[in-house]
């Protein structure tokens, strides 16, 4: 299968299916390396090989290359018909002019309108439809399933969004025209081999020298591939009406005029058409071969995602410990100073500190780093304070280092507190996760205080 | 350069990038955002939810390209800096990572930090860290205290400002901090409403500090960029089909009695109901929001639902938008319903846009109302005022989904007043195209040589993308701020 016949098949796969998922063909695809496009690709040809869509494909295809030889076969009989129509028999003489007009002036204005229709943005290659329409009735007629119209879909949308659509339509036209253009030249050639033509040229107002620059213009291009061109003389003579005069008209003269024709056929009808055959079909090629899937694009992106995610979990590389670790308050018995004591942990410049109200009896400290940790846990087991009241910032989250330290401090003495300063910043979340640490901790629920004025009114009191 | 470009460049083993920080600052959510992965790990206000190391990968068109690991939170830094200085027991100027492993290797690592020797395990063997520290905290000796121990793994650090966006965000004292440690090369990322270039920003800042890996990083920003775009292509585009397909959709009636007409319009509505809901699902999906998930909480809807039923007459006050204006017959059939006798648009100058826009479809259907008109049947539609709150609504979820990420946890975009997107008397041609075409109402492969119905999507998408983009940029400039 070509690159392009994939992405078809895919895009038709797609188109048929319409978002059931297949477990059997997503696991087949993300079983293999690449990236997204490669695995949508294997999907598809996992699900159609299945359903038979690859099949219909196939036949989608053959029935396409029929139609397109059926339309070139009748083109060569049509050309070939039109120029021994035009040609006649051999009766009345051949008027040149008017027998090249009618070989190769609708190729030519068909050309024309073919080349205008860059500039103008419009779609060309009015034969390239008409082949379409035939191989989409073929479908109609023979294909009774629904998946025709998927598969049908899948090519047009597919090459128009690669900007194709003319590409491919333009080949088929070419190809025709060329096939009638080569039926021309058979009916011209097997005519002028057969029977014996009197070639003129007539007029009514137009002088001589018009025709002779005529012909021999047209005839040089034809002349550098071999073929002949009457002389001035002999065209002034085919334009003669007077019988005996043509009758006279020599093998030779005549054969010049034969070659003439033929050549303006081969250079003017069939090279063109063979040349733009070839070119639309180079490009055609070249674009199918670089059409590819937008794995990201809308149409495939939750296919894309299951089957070649950007993200995976690659799963716990180190497990969580056992058990949390647990700080315990243990209150060393039977000790207490005279001391009241406030102590700030962690207590950010935002948060007034010293607060304001506080009796002048009352000593206090802050604490933050490794030394001022210490220095206090030092002070409180020397001299254990009376009552300890242990100001901590409620707008943070109590991590473990804090509670260690304040299951520390606390254990120094009785009559310990906690004032969660700044409760009112605090999300009632973390307030609640405060008063359940300490509570772990060993500090009953009424000793935690949030408000500014119970929290001091609690180290005023005389206990 | 295009990502494939990029990619061959980028070095072959995968990028390790540890996320580290103090408890509780937002290192899963950041790889929730990173991942675009709303299902990585457990997020929740409690210090010490991530207790593993967990790893997550980055992929760019089947390559892995980073390895990220969540961490457990460092919770005892003072403590734990003090026991390494203990064990190097005046060693004077030996190499940090030598201290690190001692510490590793000793009994403490096993059991009081376990946590923390999980972390360091995990640093000491990657290419760089993100070091992610809530803002909105003050600076604290326990902070310094852990970036002393996290600098002497000898890998890069890049410090991560969560929840910049909060006003008391601590910014300049944060950088202030930083700079006192060596660490001058700061993003600024807000887990929660990361900016529009947040991502690019942050990887690009990651290959500054890390500068053999700088392809790589090139690459997935590359590939996010491509990705970014697409997306958003692909949200306007599901949008357009659900705008298409309500604008399409139509009952035929036989006669005008109530019943009739209630049960018509009521089936109608039904349809629309589901058809928005569904729109809704896709877009979710397109942006990995999981309707069920703590996380859509923030997105203007209840369990993935709009909470306003769209028919609701309060729903279109609130959008400005009116129902059922000047056509009695419309009053008759329900709120939301316009009721079209065959071929009353006919006349209209809208018929004529449709018809240019529609070609002989359009003719036929319009013979068949014509044929509707003689046999007196009547059509009922979707009102052009629900088609614009359709859009308005829908536009608003996408602005949502577009400005948040997948860490988020509280509702910032209020349900109502979304902006209105369709202004103006006249809905966009390729609406009144699918007025015209009620074979449109759903995609149906066709043998039809141009697919219009996809032209009518392709265009309609693209208004919408330009009506949007203003509005879009500017609210994402202003949580950016």
């Amino acid at each position: 299968m070509s690159e392009f016949n994939k992405r078809w098949l895919a895009e038709a796969v797609r188109r048929d299916r319409a978002d059931t998922p297949d477990d059997a063909a997503e696991s087949h695809a993300r079983g293999l390396a690449g990236d997204a496009e490669l695995r949508i690709l294997a999907w598809s040809e996992f699900i159609a090989a299945g359903n038979g869509l690859k099949d219909r494909l196939q036949v989608w295809r053959h029935s396409a290359a029929w139609a397109l030889l059926g339309l070139l076969i009748i083109g060569l009989l049509s050309g070939f018909t039109a120029a021994l129509a035009v040609l006649g028999d051999s009766n009345s003489p051949v008027n040149v002019i008017w027998a090249l007009g009618s070989l190769l002036g609708i190729n030519l204005l068909l050309l024309l309108i073919w080349l205008l229709s860059f500039s103008a943005n419009a779609q060309a290659g009015s034969l390239g439809r008409l082949w379409y329409a035939i191989t989409v009735a073929f479908q109609k007629r023979w294909q009774k399933n629904g998946s025709a119209a998927a598969i049908t879909q899948a090519f047009t949308t597919l090459t128009a969004k690669a900007g194709l659509s003319r590409w491919w339509l333009s080949v088929v036209s070419h190809l025709s025209w060329l096939s009638i253009m080569l039926g021309v030249l058979a009916g011209l050639t097997l005519a002028l081999a057969l029977r014996s033509y009197v070639f003129v040229w007539e007029t009514t107002i137009l002088p001589a020298s018009v025709f002779i620059d005529f012909v021999e213009s047209l005839g040089a291009l034809p002349g550098l591939l071999g073929f002949a061109t009457p002389s001035a003389d002999v065209i002034t003579i085919s334009g003669s009406q007077t019988e005996t005069i043509l009758a006279a008209q020599s093998d030779l003269q005549r054969r010049a005029w034969a070659s003439w024709l033929t050549g303006c056929v081969l250079v003017y009808g069939i090279l063109p058409r063979l040349v733009l055959s070839l070119v639309c079909w180079l490009r055609l090629v070249l674009g199918l071969r670089r059409i590819r899937l937008q794995a990201n694009s809308l149409a495939w992106v939750s296919l894309a995602g299951r089957l070649a995610p950007d993200s995976e979990k690659a799963g716990v590389t180190d497990p969580a410990p056992a058990a949390r670790p647990v700080f315990k308050r243990r209150i060393r018995p039977g000790r207490a100073g005279e001391a009241t004591l406030l102590v700030g942990l962690e207590i950010a410049s935002d948060l007034p500190w010293p607060p304001a109200g506080l009796a002048d009896r009352v000593q206090t400290h802050l604490v933050d780093s490794r030394q001022q940790r210490e220095y206090v846990l030092d002070q409180l087991s020397v001299d254990p304070p009376q009552k300890l009241l242990l100001a901590c910032a409620a707008a943070q989250s109590p991590d473990r280092g804090t509670l260690h330290w304040l299951a520390d401090a606390s254990s120094q003495t009785s009559s310990v507190a906690v004032w969660l300063m700044g409760a009112n910043k605090a999300s009632a979340d973390r307030l609640a996760i405060w008063r359940q640490s300490l509570l772990d901790l060993g500090i009953a629920a009424q000793l935690v205080f949030d408000a500014d004025d119970k929290a001091l009114a609690w180290l005023g009191e005389q206990s | 350069m295009s990502v494939e470009e990029q990619l061959l460049k980028a070095v072959d083993e995968p990028l390790r990038i540890t996320v580290a920080g103090h408890t509780n600052t937002g290192k899963t959510s950041l790889l929730r955002t990173l991942t675009r992965d709303a299902r990585f790990g457990e997020v929740s206000g409690r210090p010490g939810t991530t207790r593993h190391v967990e790893a997550a990968r980055l992929l760019v068109k089947g390559r892995v390209l980073l390895e990220l690991f969540d961490t457990p939170g460092i919770e005892e830094p003072i403590d734990l800096l003090a026991l390494l200085g203990q064990q190097a027991d005046g060693a004077g100027n030996e190499d940090g990572r030598l201290r690190i492993r001692r510490f590793l290797d000793s009994e403490p690592a096993q059991s009081r930090y376990e946590q923390e020797a999980k972390v360091l395990r995990q640093l000491i063997k990657s290419d760089a860290a993100f070091y992610v520290l809530d803002a909105r905290d003050p600076v604290l000796a326990k902070h310094r205290d852990e970036l002393e121990i996290l600098r002497l793994c000898g890998v890069p650090l890049l410090p991560l400002l969560n929840f910049v966006a909060d006003p008391d965000a601590r910014e300049d004292e944060w950088r202030d901090a930083l700079a006192g440690l060596g660490l001058h090369v700061i993003v600024r990322f807000d887990t929660v409403t990361p900016t529009q270039d947040g991502e690019r920003l942050l990887y690009t800042k990651l290959g500054n500090v890390l500068d053999a890996h700088s392809n790589t990083l090139n690459a997935l920003i590359a590939s996010h960029t491509e990705d970014t775009r697409q997306r958003r292509a692909s949200a306007f585009m599901l949008i357009a089909e659900l705008l298409i397909d309500v604008a399409a959709l139509q009952e035929r009636l036989a006669s005008l009695d109530a019943r009739a007409l209630d049960m018509a319009s009521a089936k109608l509505n039904d349809r629309v109901r589901e058809r928005e809901q569904e729109s809704v699902e896709r877009l979710l999906s397109l942006y990995r929001f999981y309707p069920d998930a703590i996380e859509s909480a923030a997105l203007p809807l209840v369990q993935g639902r709009w909470q306003q039923d769209l028919f609701d007459p309060y729903t279109l006050q609130a959008m400005g938008l009116k129902v059922g204006s000047g056509a009695a017959a419309g009053a008759a059939a329900g709120i939301g319903v316009d009721l079209m006798a065959g071929g009353i648009t006919l006349g209209a100058a809208a018929a004529i846009g449709a018809l240019l826009g529609g070609g002989l479809q359009t003719l036929r259907h319009y013979g068949s109302n014509l044929m509707g008109l003689i046999s007196g049947e009547k059509i009922l539609r979707i009102d052009d005022n629900i088609l614009r709150a359709l859009a308005a609504r829908q536009c608003h979820l996408l602005k949502a989904l577009e400005s948040r990420g997948h860490a988020a946890q509280h509702k910032i975009i209020a349900a109502d007043g979304a902006d209105t997107v369709f202004a103006g008397q006249r809905l966009p041609a390729p609406l009144r195209q699918a007025r015209a075409n009620p074979g449109w109402a759903s995609a149906q492969p066709s043998f039809e040589f141009e697919d219009r119905r996809q032209y009518a999507l392709d265009g309609l998408a693209e208004i919408l993308a330009t009506k949007t983009d203003t509005n879009l940029t500017e609210q994402l400039t202003e949580t950016g701020r």
